[in-house]
């Protein structure tokens, strides 16, 4: 069966390498035959991907442990539902699994491309398939899951600890495909460049893909965080680690992407600075893949083993080169159509919106760097960690926060001062309260209280949005339901991002109250004593130990208490894989809106005593919340809109015949 | 087993892939701005673009004087894609009408040319 493996991985190179090649010889030599042909191909090669990563599946569901991927990711002892995790656990079935999505995104976007794109789809086809041809070359050559052993062991090393968590079902997928997603609109731009067409014909599909992968790559950092702060068993959720920088880095440009292609969409201004961006995304997608697959900086999240990180290197160098290269080739093509009329309008809102994502893009980069540039030029290598993250990032975080308030209420082309000051009046009010309702819960610190304030001000920005525009359609008769609903379905690109908005209010709003207030304690319990942090109470009941054919269990029993009352009961523990040398935690959290209690249990000794690690981590819970809000306004962003003229077209000639 | 399917795999991608050399799709890809197509997605923007506007009044984000000023321009340019939109789509339409008259005029010719065939027999 591995045959049959290796035979597809095989067709699908030739397939995806014709679909390149022929796209561009069959433009070039005006052939529409060729053109389409390769076309097919391009459809036909994510087919022969899926048929091979069907067959690495079923090797870890029989247990063929010929294949060395199979033998180095899984074992008997490995729980059936661990299948799907064990097929990306590794570097090459995830480089498989990477062709896969990407071959497949790319067929979708081809096949679903609309007219205006159509004459430069060829060079889009090319790039798309250019990209695909990488992954799977670099595969069958460095990283081929179908790799046999000359003798077979009888049992597996099995899957990683880390992995066995079902976050691990999601947060990698969404991850590599919200990262390799990134060359789609990526494709469709850099098409436009070697097509030479000079309006705005790419902005509509590269803005829905952008939305798409947005999404996409949000919810994988958010999963990320998630299963961090549930098995990693230090207490956070993000610890500015160089490989999660490297996720966070792609997601920087991408978010400013999406602001300002609605600035292109509606303006045809900002074109040269969309397609800079575009590739910024896209070149710093391609830095994730290389510091995950043998980058310089060791990480939880990356594949240690890997030695293919200089391939990569090279890979994103010749894609910003040519990329580049385009962009100042077609540079005079790419003048705005219309000037910056005032610089407070939306327009210029979206401007600054995009310098302060950038600013981040790159003080993040120079942390991550920043100790290689030490290492090789002094030496030494100095760690930077989250204090300076902390620095240097929160303010700009802060700073973009505080324009998601202003932003909204903007117009188009020109706003005056005294409407804006007007407008503005209710958000800074709530921003005001809610600083100061803050300070009066407890948050005595300056720079919490003024954050809590900010988020507040940006929520009540876009509430005053929603409740003014749904009174005016209410005064024309709707009930307020109607008029909320029908105002959201008038302008959905407009208010799905505003939905979205809010689940970053809720990320700012969870970060600030467990980056401020989160408190930790250690305790040496031993079994009927108890301990206090804060407001809670938790008492050791004692442990039990389970011993599973690759692992050791160990959970403490603890009951906990708020304010003398008995909440829930707790089995933090931790499981022990002799054959890692590793131990994956489980974390005992009682959850609300309000804080997490989170304990650890690291350690158990014989004579029954256990070590706790106790957190207090404020708001956490609306931290994960905002992932579905952030889909949800996603999806109504990218909702069709239902075509419209016919109806205004009438009062169009009307209005036309009456001037 | 595994090498016949793989054979037959590859013949079917083969076949596939050779399909439009033989028999090529209808569908160009072709795209002119100046068709009605894509007037009637400019026009759909313009629409969009007023939409916008007038959200903007009743928020109270724009003033009136502002939105006479940029109502007039969007009016300007609806006006000039109406007026362009008419022409393609009156010049496509006269072109149908030359079409069906030819159709029509060699459907008589050969009624006419097989009518004392006809009589003939």
């Amino acid at each position: 069966m591995a045959d049959l493996g290796s035979i597809t991985l095989l067709l699908s190179l030739a397939l995806a390498a014709y679909a390149a090649i022929g796209s561009l010889v069959g433009q070039w030599r005006r052939a529409p035959e060729l053109v389409v042909s390769a076309r097919y191909a391009a459809y036909l090669t994510p087919l022969m991907l899926a048929v091979s990563t069907a067959v690495l599946v079923a090797a870890f569901v029989t247990h063929n442990f010929e294949l060395r991927y199979v033998a180095g990711h899984s074992n008997t002892a490995m729980d059936p539902w661990l299948t799907w995790v064990a097929f990306y656990a590794g570097n090459e079935g995830s480089m498989l699994f990477l062709a896969l999505v990407f071959s497949g995104l790319s067929a979708l976007a081809v096949w679903r491309a609309p007219d205006e794109v159509r004459p430069a789809l060829p060079y889009t086809t090319f790039v798309l398939m250019a990209i695909t041809v990488f992954y799977i070359a670099v595969m069958m050559t460095m990283a081929n899951p179908f790799f046999e052993l000359p003798v077979a062991p009888l049992d597996g090393e099995g899957i990683n600890p880390l992995l066995t968590h079902p976050g691990m079902f999601f947060h990698p997928p969404t991850l590599m495909t919200g990262l390799i997603g990134v060359g789609i609109p990526f494709a469709f731009a850099i098409g436009h460049l070697m097509g030479g067409q000079k309006g705005d014909e790419w902005v509509d599909t590269a803005r829905v893909w952008a939305l798409i992968i947005w999404g996409t790559l949000t919810i994988g950092l958010l999963l990320g965080a998630w299963w961090a702060y549930t098995i990693l068993g230090w207490g956070g959720y993000w610890a500015w680690d160089p490989v999660e920088n490297a996720g966070l880095l792609p997601w920087l440009p991408l978010t400013a992407f999406v602001h300002s292609i609605m600035v292109q969409r509606r303006r045809g201004m900002f074109r040269m600075w969309n397609i800079a961006l575009i590739i910024m995304a896209w070149g710093f997608a391609m830095y994730g893949m290389f510091m995950n697959r043998g980058g310089p900086v060791p990480s939880v999240h990356s594949f240690g083993q890997s030695t293919m990180g200089w391939v990569f290197l090279v890979f994103l160098g010749v894609n910003l080169v040519v990329a580049f290269g385009l962009f100042f080739w077609r540079y005079s093509s790419l003048k705005s159509a219309a000037p910056l009329e005032s610089h407070l309008s939306r327009e210029a809102a979206f401007l600054l919106n995009n310098l302060l994502f950038l600013m981040i893009a790159l003080v993040t980069l120079w942390g991550v760097v920043y100790p290689l540039i030490t290492d090789v030029f002094r030496g030494v290598i100095i760690t930077v960690g989250r204090p300076y993250f902390d620095v240097v990032a929160g303010p700009l975080f802060l700073a973009l926060v505080v324009l998601m308030s202003v932003g909204p209420l903007l117009p188009w082309r020109r706003a005056s001062g005294s409407s804006l000051l007007r407008l503005m009046r209710f958000p800074i009010v709530v921003g005001l309260g809610t600083a100061g309702a803050s300070v009066v819960l407890g948050a005595a610190d300056f720079i919490p209280a003024l954050a809590f304030g900010v988020c507040g001000m940006a929520a009540a920005g876009i509430a005053r949005e929603w409740a003014k525009g749904t009174q005016v359609r209410h005064a024309k008769g709707e009930s307020y339901p109607v008029a909320f609903v029908k105002l959201v379905a008038s302008n959905r690109p407009r208010y799905g991002g505003y939905i979205a908005h809010i689940g970053i209010i809720m990320v700012a709003f969870a970060a600030t109250g467990s980056s401020f207030y989160s408190v930790q304690d250690d305790f040496s319990l031993a079994p009927g004593e108890r301990a206090v942090l804060g407001d809670y109470e938790m008492e050791y009941l004692g442990s039990t130990s389970e011993i599973k054919s690759d692992r050791i269990e160990h959970s403490a029993d603890v009951m906990l208490y708020k304010n003398g009352n008995f909440v829930k009961r707790l089995q933090p523990g931790f499981a022990f894989y002799p054959s890692f040398s590793m131990a994956s935690t489980r974390a005992g959290i009682r959850q609300t809106p309000i804080e997490d209690l989170y304990i650890l249990a690291s350690e158990f000794t014989d004579d029954g005593r256990a070590l706790f690690r106790v957190h207090i981590n404020p708001l956490i819970l609306w931290l994960w919340l905002a992932g579905p809000v952030m889909v949800f306004g996603t999806v109504v962003s990218l909702w069709p809109e239902r075509q419209k003229a016919a109806v205004a077209i009438a009062g169009l000639r009307d209005a036309h015949a009456s001037d | 087993m595994v090498l016949v399917f793989s054979a037959l795999l590859a013949v079917f991608v083969i076949g596939i892939v050779a399909i439009p050399f033989f028999r090529m799709p209808k569908k160009a890809d072709t795209f002119n701005p100046q068709n009605a197509k894509s007037l009637r997605s400019r026009r759909e923007s313009i629409y969009q673009a007023l939409e916008t506007l007038r959200l903007e009044r009743e928020l109270g984000q724009v003033d009136e004087q502002e939105y006479q000023r940029q109502l007039l321009e969007y009016r300007r340019q609806a006006a000039i894609t109406l007026q362009q939109q008419d022409r393609v789509e009156g010049d496509q339409q006269e072109l149908e009408v030359l079409i069906e008259e030819e159709i029509l005029a060699a459907r008589a010719r050969i009624q006419e040319r097989d009518a004392p065939k006809q009589g003939e027999a």
